[in-house]
């Protein structure tokens, strides 16, 4: 076969734009720390992670969800905490007005008191959670206990609010009306009559109140329990929202990242044929026959 | 009868022979770097023969001509390489640009997308918020722009092709022309029975060029004129050359190419041109069609679901306003998208429950829904999975491209070195035969100094 200096140019230049290519690879491997740095190096790799990276964006906002909504399980139960002490507090104002030692000078205390134990009731039964009241159900800008004229009215509805925690779980994320207030034995409806009970020695109104209480009390902790476990579920959700991001992380990684110690060497030896293909092109140029001639 | 002015003829024809060959020879070495240069060789041949009594003797060498030295097969291999090779090469420039470029191979529009439905995810937390809707109503406005932005890029890259397609109109015609009149000059020259050797060379590097740019097929006729067609449609016939056009039309004002009267855009099978058309006529406006239809799922199924909910207002405005300005068709829905403009004006419009209460987020967790569910392609896909398979179409377009690239390019590689090895010129034996020809035209030289020698003798001798 002849061999003439345009052949051996050209393969010399494809060689070395060959070997150059491999080291611009190598060199943008490790500066981008991706081996799969556009669409056509992996066309598999790169529709798998941008997958992947959708569902971790909507995980992500799962996560935030839920970070908000056990904040608001959270106040649910402390509110909830706090209502039940309310009515510990009436239960012994109840007892104290039943004790058979009362004057009315004590009694019109012992009325006050329970006027007091209302009145923080109502205020409870107002708690907001960022600027939402938790107990109106849908109509979540209307305060839901009014105090109209001494007896207490409800504005709010008995719709259920729900959340969705993760792609399977939906759940009911408030007490309603219904579930707690409303009764029979309505919350208000009892603390309503009490003071005037108790202002009139009413002994058999009191009993019947202070059984009453007995059971909202019974209520309030049935509430307190759905509370509880719904923020149980919330953190068990949560840490497998985040394990299932970690595990997606790592699959990503896996699909799109450089093997930098593979990289690096791929550079080496690169870099290697790069000096070697031009060591060797600069010692066939000096082979022609014309320079032996005189 | 033999005489020693004879013998000084056959010197005097050497030395001319010779040196004719070391011109050739010069020739080669010079033109060692011209592209498309086939390499020449004087042949040389013995002159007549005279007879004598003692048999027919010769009476030097002639040049009976100089040829080129071409293999046409594997010129014409070439010339087909050249074309799948520039073809792929077109093809492979404009998909690194849509993959480079374009908001739907990076990650723009899919973040988009995320952030639309994650705000109604956002949403669902505190539906009376006023911040969350009008932050809804900005990641809607982030994501239209987004299609927008995609559908522009996509046609951008489209405009960018037609304009290299009428560029390779252009230089088709000015190589068109040139073959043909190298056809009108390589008649007048071979008329007298020589061969135009550079003349020759010189179409042939035409024909290469054409050969980048469309696929041709050619002949050369008896009178060595070449005649070049593509797509059925003649280029040059002889020195009559037919030019291409290329001539715009609606609806998008790309042009078409004409031959005569014969729109061959769609027939051309092979160079620059055809990647260029394929890219403008099929592969992009694929994509086109992709992000349409994606851009018109969002709009419908975000409105279905929309217009069942309940806004703000008071009363709640019935049925609930479309969220997206319909379209109508899908074609071009990307480049239309866009939020209704009451909604964008007041995030009361936003339909987040199903009641009218102002909690209620029954209808943005159903439109947060819409993110995850496989609704489209016939229930098989989300609509990040639509991404996914669109970026996963264009990459893989992309690689092939660039796979068939590098290989026509070996294959080009190795033809051209094949037809070096036939055509090409050697350093090496070039010098052999300049020494061979030197030392031919020196041992001439001597020849008839030896001669004149003898005829000095004869002449001093017999004169004396």
């Amino acid at each position: 076969m002849r061999i003439t200096p345009s052949m051996q140019n050209r393969n010399f230049l494809e060689n070395i734009d060959d070997a150059k290519a491999r080291v611009d690879k190598a060199q943008r491997e490790i500066s981008s720390g991706k081996r799969v740095n556009q669409l056509s190096d992996d066309p598999f790799a790169a529709s798998q992670a941008s997958r992947i990276a959708s569902v971790m964006s909507v995980n992500d906002q799962l996560i935030a969800n839920n970070d908000l909504l056990r904040s608001k399980l959270e106040l649910t139960d402390s509110v909830l905490q706090s209502l039940n002490e309310t009515i510990d507090d009436a239960k012994s104002i109840a007892v104290q007005a039943l004790s058979g030692t009362t004057t009315p000078e004590s009694r019109s205390a012992l009325a006050a008191a329970m006027e007091g134990a209302r009145a923080k009731a109502l205020s409870t039964a107002s708690a907001q959670f960022d600027g939402t009241f938790i107990f109106s159900g849908t109509l979540t800008s209307t305060e839901p206990f009014q105090d109209s004229g001494g007896t207490v009215t409800f504005h709010g509805n008995d719709e259920p609010l729900f959340m969705r925690l993760d792609r399977t779980t939906v759940i009911k994320t408030n007490i309603t009306n219904a579930d707690l207030f409303a009764g029979p034995p309505s919350v208000f409806g009892v603390l309503d009559s009490l003071p005037a009970a108790i202002e009139a020695n009413d002994t058999s109104a009191i009993r019947a109140g202070l059984s009453d209480l007995e059971l909202i009390a019974n209520r309030i902790n049935t509430s307190a329990a759905v509370i509880g476990s719904d923020i149980q579920l919330v953190d068990k959700v949560q840490s497998a929202l985040k394990s299932h991001n970690l595990a997606l992380q790592s699959e990503s990684s896996r699909l799109t990242d450089a093997d930098l110690v593979e990289s690096i060497s791929s550079l080496n030896l690169s870099n290697e044929a790069v000096s070697v293909t031009l060591q060797a092109q600069s010692r066939v140029q000096q082979l022609s026959l014309i320079d032996f001639l005189h | 009868m033999q005489t020693l002015f004879g013998n000084l003829e056959v010197g005097r024809k050497s030395l001319l022979a010779q040196q004719l060959a070391l011109q050739v020879t010069g020739n080669n070495i010079a033109n060692v770097n011209t592209p498309g240069y086939t390499r020449q060789r004087a042949v040389l041949a013995e002159s007549l023969a005279q007879d004598t009594p003692a048999g027919p003797i010769g009476t030097g060498v002639d040049v009976q001509t100089v040829e080129s030295v071409r293999d046409q097969f594997l010129e014409a291999r070439l010339g087909s390489v050249i074309q799948d090779s520039s073809r792929e090469d077109a093809v492979a420039g404009y998909l690194n640009q849509v993959q480079s470029v374009s908001a739907v191979s990076q990650a723009g529009l899919r973040d988009a997308l995320s952030r639309f439905f994650n705000s109604f995810s956002a949403l669902a937390t505190d539906a009376s918020s006023l911040p969350l809707r009008s932050s809804l109503i900005s990641a809607a406005q982030n994501l239209t722009t987004t299609f927008q932005n995609s559908a522009q890029q996509l046609t951008e890259i489209r405009e960018n092709a037609d304009a290299a397609i009428v560029d390779a109109v252009n230089q088709i015609n000015s190589l068109t022309a040139r073959i043909g009149s190298l056809n009108q000059q390589i008649t007048n020259t071979e008329f007298g029975g020589s061969h135009a050797n550079s003349l020759r060379d010189e179409r042939a590097e035409a024909l290469n060029q054409l050969a980048s740019f469309i696929d041709i097929h050619y002949y050369e006729a008896e009178d060595g004129t070449l005649s070049v067609s593509t797509a059925g449609q003649s280029l040059v016939t002889a020195n009559f050359v037919q030019a291409l056009r290329a001539q715009q039309t609606a609806p998008y004002g790309f042009s078409q190419i004409i031959a005569g009267q014969t729109d061959i855009t769609g027939s051309i099978q092979g160079g620059r041109l055809s990647g260029l058309v394929q890219v403008r006529d099929v592969i992009v406006p694929n994509y086109q069609a992709d992000l349409d239809t994606l851009a018109s799922n969002v709009i419908n199924q975000i409105n279905t679901v929309h217009t069942g909910g309940t806004d703000l207002q008071i009363p709640p405005t019935s049925p609930a306003l479309d969220f997206f300005n319909p379209v109508s068709g899908t074609a071009g829905a990307a480049r239309a998208i866009s939020v209704n403009a009451v909604i964008a004006g007041d995030a009361r419009y936003i339909a987040a429950g199903r009641s009218g209460a102002p909690g209620d987020n029954a209808n943005a967790l159903a439109l947060a829904d819409l993110g995850n569910q496989r609704i489209l392609a016939s229930g098989t896909q989300t609509f990040a999975d639509a991404i996914a398979s669109l970026q996963s179409r264009i990459g893989t377009d992309a690689q092939r491209a660039q796979s068939e690239l590098e290989t026509n390019n070996a294959i080009r590689t190795q033809l051209e070195n094949s037809r070096d090895a036939v055509s090409g010129v050697s350093l090496d034996e070039e010098a052999v035969d300049l020494i061979k020809f030197q030392r031919a035209y020196q041992a001439s030289a001597k020849y008839i100094s030896v001669i004149d020698q003898l005829m000095e003798d004869i002449v001093t001798t017999l004169g004396a």
